[in-house]
């Protein structure tokens, strides 16, 4: 099982595309950072005011643009090209004669692009967490969002984890998501557009989903100490739908 | 949705034209991209276009004629928009009891200025969306690189305005500046083109023409240059 996760690991990361979306990934945490640089605060996009950035809000903060490219449009094309483009292209023809049961390859592919998305967010907190010591003010106390009571910086460190864990988590929300629609749209191109419709419009039946889009203010909520129930409960729900459609989808797919 | 807390009565006024301009700047531009990634970048990539080599039509013949299918597919789908929008205020007509629903002779005029200025717009990025389709390696990234294109412009147009603000003392090169954002153009420089401000049509009108002929050229070169044996 360790083999073929590796093997698909390979086949992601071996691509020159692969690498370019990851190297445009980085330029575009590069380049936000730098525009709170230039501004010195954040205007939150909900209404909740500005923010002052600082050495403890900024690896935090600047994923509420980050937050939706990746989330919108960067991952899908890793998704898609990965679950569409392998099944479209007759790849997985040739690589099923491996002696592997068939729902290895599935859980394989699944871990792979996982593992890859953790290797993004990784990423980001690693820039967000040098940049916000080396270029912004170091500040011995930062406001939790929604919150007017200070925080001391071993809050930080906790929160800004917390905040990381849980949008790996929505990011893989995205990825059952995209799995169960590519398993019945093999073509990319109609499985990228019908992702991006049903990211843009299920919110409409139930507010939290807006993760699928915009998931910044939906963690934020959900961090508060008093939870957010509702968010927990359409993660976890669609993880668990997709999870089970596109398993089964899976197993009874002609390849 | 900024129309969606507008009383169906004031929205039933100009809705062929407010329609448009609320989906211009992402959802066209996303079905624009589309079209072209599914006309260039799929049988590029496919091999099938090596098959369609094999007639006897000229590489750059096959060039345009895809270009000009796409281009008169915008149209069409910009003439099945104002259709159905204009159904649409019909069926608010009888449902909501509206009794001036019908266009009147000035409105068809704005809402034929403002299809028009539309359509130069997605024929810009429909050019931009051809190169990017061209150099793609998938369908997918194709896509994705226009969803990233449009977003980034969205949400990063203020940044990019402080750069054309070095020039604000020639409107024309800063409208031509601002407006190399297409989506920008699209949600802010075709509502001002509308109230009669030349610097802004002749700013929109180089930036469509240098587009078409910048990226059209781009894609164009890789198109007949590629030797599509891999």
């Amino acid at each position: 099982m360790l083999a073929i996760w590796q093997s698909e690991m390979e086949r992601i990361w071996n691509r020159k595309s692969t690498l370019l979306l990851y190297i445009a990934y980085i330029f575009l945490v590069v380049a936000i950072i730098w525009s709170h640089k230039v501004t010195g605060t954040k205007v939150l996009r909900f209404g909740e005011g500005t923010v002052v950035v600082n050495n403890l809000n900024l690896p935090w903060l600047m994923m509420s643009e980050v937050a939706l490219f990746l989330i919108t449009a960067i991952l899908p094309i890793l998704y898609v090209d990965q679950l569409s483009g392998d099944l479209y292209s007759g790849a997985y023809r040739l690589y099923m004669l491996r002696p592997y049961r068939r729902f290895q390859f599935w859980l394989a592919k699944l871990l792979a692009l996982s593992a890859s998305t953790v290797i993004f967010m990784g990423t980001s907190l690693l820039i967000g967490v040098f940049a916000g010591w080396l270029f912004f003010p170091h500040s011995s106390t930062f406001l939790k969002y929604g919150s007017s009571i200070a925080s001391s910086p071993s809050d930080a460190v906790l929160y800004i984890l917390s905040f990381y864990l849980i949008l790996t988590l929505v990011c893989l929300v995205k990825l059952m998501l995209s799995s169960a629609v590519c398993l019945f749209m093999s073509r990319p191109l109609f499985a990228y557009i019908v992702i991006l419709i049903l990211s843009v419009f299920l919110f409409d039946l139930f507010r939290p989903l807006i993760m699928l889009m915009d998931p910044f203010q939906q963690i934020m909520l959900a961090l508060r100490v008093e939870g957010s129930f509702n968010f927990w409960m359409c993660a976890g729900g669609l993880v668990l739908v997709s999870i089970m459609i596109s398993f089964t989808r899976w197993q009874k797919k002609i390849i | 949705m900024r129309t969606r807390e507008v009383p169906v009565e004031v929205l039933s006024l100009n809705f062929v034209v407010t329609g448009l301009r609320e989906n211009l700047f992402l959802a066209c531009n996303i079905a624009v991209a589309a079209l072209a990634a599914a006309v260039y970048t799929e049988e590029f990539r496919s091999g099938q276009l090596r098959l369609l080599f094999v007639r006897r039509f000229t590489r750059g013949q096959i060039f345009w004629s895809k270009l000009l299918v796409l281009n008169v597919s915008i149209l069409f789908l910009l003439i099945v928009f104002a259709v159905s929008s204009q159904v649409i205020v019909e069926v608010w007509s009888l449902s909501y009891d509206i009794s001036d629903a019908g266009l009147s002779g000035s409105q068809g005029l704005q809402m034929l200025e403002y299809y028009g200025w539309a359509l130069a717009s997605l024929l810009a990025i429909s050019s931009f969306y051809c190169f990017i389709a061209m150099y793609s390696k998938s369908v997918t990234y194709a896509i994705g690189v226009c969803m990233v294109y449009n977003l980034g412009s969205l949400l990063f147009d203020s940044l990019y305005l402080k750069l054309a603000s070095f020039v604000s003392h020639i409107p024309y090169l800063h409208n031509v500046i601002a407006f190399m954002i297409v989506p920008y153009m699209q949600h802010t420089g075709l509502d001002r083109s509308l109230m009669g401000n030349s610097s802004v049509n002749g700013a929109i009108i180089t930036v469509v023409s240098l587009y078409l002929i910048f990226f059209t050229w781009g894609a164009y070169r890789r198109f007949v240059t590629d030797d599509y044996l891999y």
